[in-house]
């Protein structure tokens, strides 16, 4: 997660500077620029990204033509855009985007589309390391040193969302919609008690910290 | 039921009621009238008949003495000299009779009694033969043609009132059913236009009320299509308006959407927070004055009063209100004034005013000049700056658009306020137009003589 590089094309520097400032707290590498003519110029010289998020609406060049411009460099495209009509989407997506986000959007929802474009493309770490603990991605193994710690499925995936975006508070809604899935009838009661069940078999009660009445987020420092 | 029905109907009973009348009224006349002359003709006969016997008695009166002779005289007489079915009795003695009936009836005081039955007429006279007057001369007259004569009479007017009636009902079915033709055509153009078809047209071909109702009835059609298809492009205007604005308004919503949430979920540095707030703020404010934009857009569209206003007034309200942003871009803003009055709603007209002079010192360059002019036909607001290309030309004035979005953007600009010029001149009933070369200047010109 580390080595990532994130290319920024938004025209509104309200809305560049929140994305640039959680990209970057996620421990992405990112570059802003605010017009797709700009963008343009400055993939001539470097155009070593990972994955791009681009506006539809910019000055000069706008999204779907920058798009263009970014394929052929292996950039994966997300769009951002307020252009909610069917159009547009079907436009973006068949013209090659990964995906495409309709602003106003939870900054947490832009980071875990984000994650599972990086994952397609297989470019995210194989491993994640949080507190001692080594998190086995591909066999869904967690270890600390050569003792494993045997998980349930859910309680892996918790712990695999919090340490992705440690330091960063999760609501329990968005647990339990993005582990348990959206039309999961029970309640977040479930979320409160794979927590506890977390702290006790990785004896972190404290770094796994709760937030008053929104959710948790691991801690580290 | 229905019209045509109504009035045929109605035409045709008077019709029955007045060939029935007219029918039985004159049967009953004319039987009067034949009875009569059957009546007079009889007494006529009768009193021949009585002149004859008593003539033919007088000259044969030497011939017989007694009473014998006298009565196969009278016989005789009677049955020779007589014409007619007669008969002659003396006292209660029949002398003779020729009538066919059992008993005669008594005679009465009066000089001529008369019975009349239903084929026969009766009459009666005392008759005074051979000085004396105890004789009864009868006669009957068959008068059953006058029944005949009636009763044919009677079919002839009845199948005449009968062929009058359907005739007469014809026509006035026909008649009525034709006049009220049109009213089922407009029926069916009100029903088509009510379904939407507002093309829909009569024929006006007859000058009479219907004839007027038709072309009375294009004209309120006409009426409707007109509105209708205003309010239907303001409903699209309104729907477009509604869509801009709820675009315009995503993306100041989504920093502070964004910058929110990076304060309470995450842990960044006090510089990074500060400017998170900052930013809140300023898109909160953005929205606010977008906010009062769009009331004073309402405001505008709604009817105004228009009264006399200062010019001076409405052009120190003007100064003062642009007089910061023409200060910070170093420019001047010249004032001519020709007028004293005009008629306008003064704060909706400073507020176009104002628009216009933001506008202009918008696109100039520092130490240009803004020139704003009243006179009796005109407003004007002219500036020496970047101009508006042609192709923008057309759509200035909608909501929301902006020529050069990033510059627009960067002064604050909404896109409104040539849309809410646009308006306020409406509202006054005025012209609005620009005229513009990129590279040397654009003209804003709020024509007051004008109408629309």
């Amino acid at each position: 997660m580390k080595s990532i590089r994130i290319l920024v094309v938004e025209d509104d520097p309200a809305i560049s500077s929140f994305i640039v400032n959680n990209l970057v707290y996620t421990g992405y590498e990112v570059v802003a620029l605010y017009s797709g003519t700009e963008a343009d110029t400055f993939l001539q010289e470097d155009h070593a990204f990972d994955i791009a998020l681009v506006d539809i609406m910019l000055p000069g060049m706008d999204g779907f033509d920058l798009l263009e411009r970014l394929r052929p460099w292996g950039i994966a495209v997300i769009f951002l855009t307020a252009k909610a009509d069917i159009a547009s989407k079907v436009r973006g997506l068949r013209g090659g985007a990964e995906d495409y986000i309709i602003k106003p959007f939870e900054v947490l929802e832009l980071l875990v589309r984000i994650e599972r474009v990086l994952d397609r493309n297989h470019k995210l770490d194989t491993e994640l390391h949080t507190h001692g603990f080594t998190i086995d991605l591909e066999n869904r193994i967690v270890s600390r040193g050569d003792v494993q710690i045997p998980l349930k499925p859910m309680e892996y995936e918790l712990l695999v969302m919090l340490v992705r975006y440690k330091n960063r508070t999760l609501p329990r809604e968005k647990l339990l919609n993005e582990i348990w899935g959206v039309d999961y009838f029970g309640g977040t009661r479930t979320v409160d008690v794979h927590i506890a069940q977390l702290r006790k078999k990785l004896n972190l009660p404290q770094a796994i910290k709760s937030v008053s009445r929104i959710g948790y987020r691991l801690e580290e420092a | 039921m229905k019209l045509w029905t109504k009035v045929s109907a109605v035409v045709v009973c008077i019709l029955v009621l007045v060939v029935a009348l007219n029918t039985y009224f004159t049967l009953r006349q004319a039987r009067t009238t034949i009875l009569n002359l059957a009546v007079e003709n009889a007494q006529t006969l009768h009193r021949m008949n009585q002149s004859a016997l008593e003539a033919e008695a007088l000259a044969h009166r030497q011939q017989v003495d007694n009473a014998v002779a006298r009565r196969s005289m009278l016989q005789y007489l009677t049955m020779r000299r007589l014409t007619g079915a007669v008969a002659l009795t003396h006292g209660n003695e029949i002398i003779f009779s020729s009538i066919a009936l059992d008993t005669l009836p008594a005679l009465t005081q009066d000089d001529v009694n008369m019975h009349v039955g239903e084929t026969h007429l009766l009459l009666a006279s005392q008759a005074t033969l051979f000085m004396d007057d105890a004789y009864a001369l009868y006669t009957a007259h068959d008068i059953s043609a006058v029944g005949k004569a009636m009763r044919e009479t009677t079919i002839r007017l009845l199948l005449f009132g009968i062929g009058c009636i359907l005739l007469g009902a014809g026509l006035v079915i026909w008649l009525v059913r034709r006049i009220t033709r049109p009213l089922s055509t407009l029926a069916h153009a009100a029903r088509r236009i009510a379904q939407g078809q507002y093309d829909e047209r009569v024929p006006t071909s007859s000058h009479d009320e219907v004839g007027m109702l038709s072309s009375d009835f294009n004209a309120m059609a006409d009426a409707v299509a007109h509105t209708v298809s205003e309010l239907t492009a303001a409903a699209r205007r309104q729907t477009l308006f509604i869509g801009s604005l709820t675009h315009e308004m995503k993306t100041p919503v989504t920093a502070i959407v964004g910058h929110a949430e990076t304060l309470l979920f995450t842990d960044m540095p006090d510089t990074i927070r500060e400017d998170a707030l900052a930013q809140i703020l300023t898109q909160s404010r953005w929205l606010e004055n977008l906010s009062q934009k769009l009331l004073q857009m309402m405001v505008a569209q709604r009817p105004i009063e228009r009264k006399p206003v200062s010019v001076a007034d409405l052009l120190d309200a003007v100064q003062e209100a642009t007089r910061d942003r023409l200060d910070a871009r170093s420019l001047t803003l010249e004032i001519e004034q020709e007028a004293e009055t005009l008629s306008a709603d003064i704060d909706l007209m400073a507020s176009a005013l104002i628009n216009l002079v933001d506008n202009a010192a918008k696109a100039s360059q520092p130490g240009q000049v803004v020139r704003l002019r009243v006179d009796a036909t005109a407003i004007v607001v002219a500036d020496q700056g970047s101009g508006i290309a042609p192709e923008h030309l057309g759509n200035i004035t909608e909501p929301f658009y902006m020529a050069d979005p990033s510059r627009n953007k960067k002064m604050g600009g909404f896109g409104l306020g040539l849309s809410l010029v646009q308006a306020i001149a409406q509202a006054h009933d005025v012209c609005f137009s620009i005229v513009s070369t990129p590279g040397y200047g654009t003209r804003a010109t709020i024509q007051l003589d004008a109408y629309k």
